[in-house]
């Protein structure tokens, strides 16, 4: 009898056993899902197709509202905020191979293989004084997508200058991510009386927006993802006062769709990482929800407090059942998404 | 020139609140309260939140300085009644403050998950818009005459408060622990009581700022307690033989002026920006090698007297 029941508890530890190595595996199997993201630079890493801005023709774009705004005069307050106007799709065959997804064709089919056309900065237009303009920067953090709309923004109003023969000099000033310099480098420029402040991120546009409500001083932001929300502009047609700039919003509807596009389905669940504490990733997710109800796909949304939640937040969501996950354009998951790659590869 | 120094001045009277709230746990209390990179922040939500509910923006101060109180209370029942070591505590409140930051925030917006509320559209509920309009002055003289006021009547009231039973029971738990529990004082509620003044100036200095700023944004109080200190530090070495409460204090506005002088100085002579931190560190490291060498000095001097 003792034996009996010594042998019953060892066949139920081994059935036990099997059952959690058998869900382990499945989980495995499951783990490896194909991925959307908000930004072409995640997508290399990560991802297996976007349609995706690009940060440096967004500083490109605002370079030129920049030189249009020092040559010729042009009144920001009527200058509506620019997007990318034309989103391209990339895909990554790369980590599609390493996930064992394969694309289908006619999103291949899709795909241009054409890359950013990068402007050439022409030196001689950019002195350090006795210019005819002076341009302050300034940055919230040092960060990949952010170093590239300042480049952007230089190399283009360099070529500008250079065409209508004057000269610019830069002020580029970084508040490495401390908010008490976001004010501190705004109220320099304002003191210097800088002819145009060109300001990246959300809360350094803030900021110089607060700190030219008297002088006026033109202020151009980039990677503002909600300028209307930010208080910076009255509407993204007519901002109606000093600031105007580009977004950097992301197609989110096309990116959504494309999850459907990708799968050739259009009964999946998308799963939607981001951090809550992004008031722009959140933004984005909204409007991602939105296309979901409107075109009928199920979602689940999981937000993640820090860099740290990564891979918890990624099994919540595979317990969820989630076909794709989709990763807007985000501060903590840019900085991250080589993690989120290796979650998702199961490592 | 001019308008640089004014501007330095003016965000450096600001974080002088929150560098003598610094001061009050730090220095008086003796202890190392992190809850401040939290409280700030919280200052600065919830000030913004009732501005965006159109409260007026006194009433909207003080009601950030009970938050911050608030928030001192739970970081000192944790150290006290708890038990939790004071880092730890003060890490605990910091963080927990991170998502009721957000929440409060929130609150203003009807979205969940509001990081950034901008005061952009509301200059005229910001407690610099009548004043500037009464003074006739711009935002940031308006600033400097309403930051000289709230710093002198906040010295006042610390060096009133810090002669009474209570205060010098506060000093007194700073100073020597054991002693105080031996003459009767309960130092659980002396330190509670410290911690909550401590916390609500910091974060009537954030509910300032916020409205300076143009915004309130989660991430806003990151390198805020350095800032504290530094002023601190820096103050010490300037006002070294004050014996005075109040000289002592009035040394700490004037530090935090001073590093907010020397931030602003150093952003404008064009120095690499990757240097930032650097530099900030620099500061505080004169500062602090100032200040021992100072006393070396003096201690010599003693014995020689002697």
């Amino acid at each position: 009898m003792k034996l009996f029941k010594r042998l019953t508890a060892i066949a139920l530890a081994a059935i036990l056993a099997c059952s959690c190595m058998m869900m382990a595996s499945c989980e495995q199997a499951n783990n490896k899902l194909p991925i959307v993201c908000g930004e072409t630079g995640m997508n290399d890493v990560a991802g297996v197709a976007t349609y995706g801005v690009n940060y440096y023709s967004l500083g490109v774009k605002a370079g030129d509202m920049a030189a249009d705004i020092l040559l010729n005069g042009a009144d920001v307050s009527t200058m509506s905020v620019q997007m990318d106007p034309n989103p391209t799709l990339t895909i990554n065959e790369t980590v599609a191979a390493e996930i064992g997804f394969t694309i289908p064709e006619a999103v291949k089919a899709k795909a241009t293989a054409a890359g950013a056309n990068t402007v050439t900065r022409v030196e001689s237009a950019i002195v350090e004084s006795g210019a005819d303009f002076t341009v302050g920067i300034l940055q919230l953090v040092q960060h990949v997508a952010l170093d590239q709309s300042n480049k952007g923004f230089q190399d283009q109003l360099s070529v500008r200058m250079a065409e209508a023969g004057k000269t610019v000099t830069i002020l580029d000033e970084n508040a490495s991510n401390e908010q008490s310099n976001n004010v501190t480098i705004a109220e320099n420029f304002v003191a210097q009386k800088v002819d145009l402040i060109y300001t990246i991120a959300t809360s350094s546009s803030q900021a110089a927006a607060a700190a030219t409500e008297e002088s006026k001083i033109p202020v151009l932001f980039n990677a503002v993802t909600d300028p209307v929300g930010a208080g910076l502009v009255a509407s993204m047609e007519v901002p109606g006062g000093n600031v105007s700039g580009v977004s950097d919003i992301n197609p989110v509807a096309q990116q959504v769709s494309l999850i459907s596009e990708l799968l050739e389905t259009t009964d999946v669940k998308i799963g939607f990482l981001y951090t809550s504490a992004e008031a722009n990733s959140k933004y984005q997710v909204d409007l991602g929800i939105a296309e979901c109800e409107a075109k009928g796909y199920e979602y689940v949304e999981k937000g993640i407090g820090d860099i740290n939640d990564i891979q918890a937040a990624f099994t919540a969501l595979l317990a969820e059942g989630v076909d794709a996950i989709y990763i807007p354009t985000d501060n903590t998951l840019a900085n991250g998404i080589a993690t989120v790659h290796s979650v998702n590869m199961g490592e | 020139m001019l308008n640089l120094l004014l501007s330095g001045v003016t965000q450096g009277l600001i974080w002088a609140i929150l560098a003598l709230g610094v001061y009050l746990s730090y220095r008086i209390l003796d202890v190392a309260d992190l809850t401040c990179e939290g409280c700030i922040t919280l200052g600065a939500s919830v000030a913004a939140m009732l501005i965006w509910k159109e409260v007026n923006p006194v009433l909207g101060v003080v009601i950030a300085f009970l938050a911050g109180c608030l928030a001192g209370i739970i970081t000192g029942i944790l150290q006290t009644k708890l038990k939790i070591p004071p880092i730890l505590a003060g890490i605990l409140t910091m963080i927990s403050l991170y998502s009721i930051n957000i929440h409060i925030m929130s609150l203003a917006t009807g979205a969940s998950g509001t990081a950034n509320l901008s005061l952009l559209n509301f200059k005229n509920g910001t407690i610099f818009a009548p004043l500037s309009d009464l003074l006739g002055l711009n935002k940031t003289m308006t600033a400097l005459i309403l930051g000289i006021v709230i710093v002198v009547l906040i010295i006042a009231v610390m060096y009133w408060f810090f002669g009474t039973e209570i205060g010098s029971a506060i000093r007194a738990t700073g100073t020597n622990e054991k002693m105080c529990r031996a003459q009767g004082i309960n130092t659980d509620t002396t330190k509670i009581i410290g911690l909550a003044l401590s916390n609500g100036l910091i974060a009537t200095s954030g509910a300032l700022l916020c409205q300076y700023q143009g915004y309130s944004d989660v991430n806003m109080g990151v390198g805020s307690i350095v800032i504290g200190l530094a002023s601190i530090i820096i103050g010490e070495a300037i006002f070294m033989k004050a014996k005075n409460f109040a000289v002592k204090l009035s040394g700490i506005i004037v530090g935090s002026v001073l590093y907010r002088v020397v931030v602003t100085f150093v952003i404008a002579s064009g120095m690499p920006s990757t240097d930032l931190k650097l530099m900030t560190a620099v500061i505080v490291i004169v500062a602090l090698v100032l200040t021992s060498f100072a006393g070396k000095f003096k201690k010599k001097g003693a014995k020689t007297n002697a």
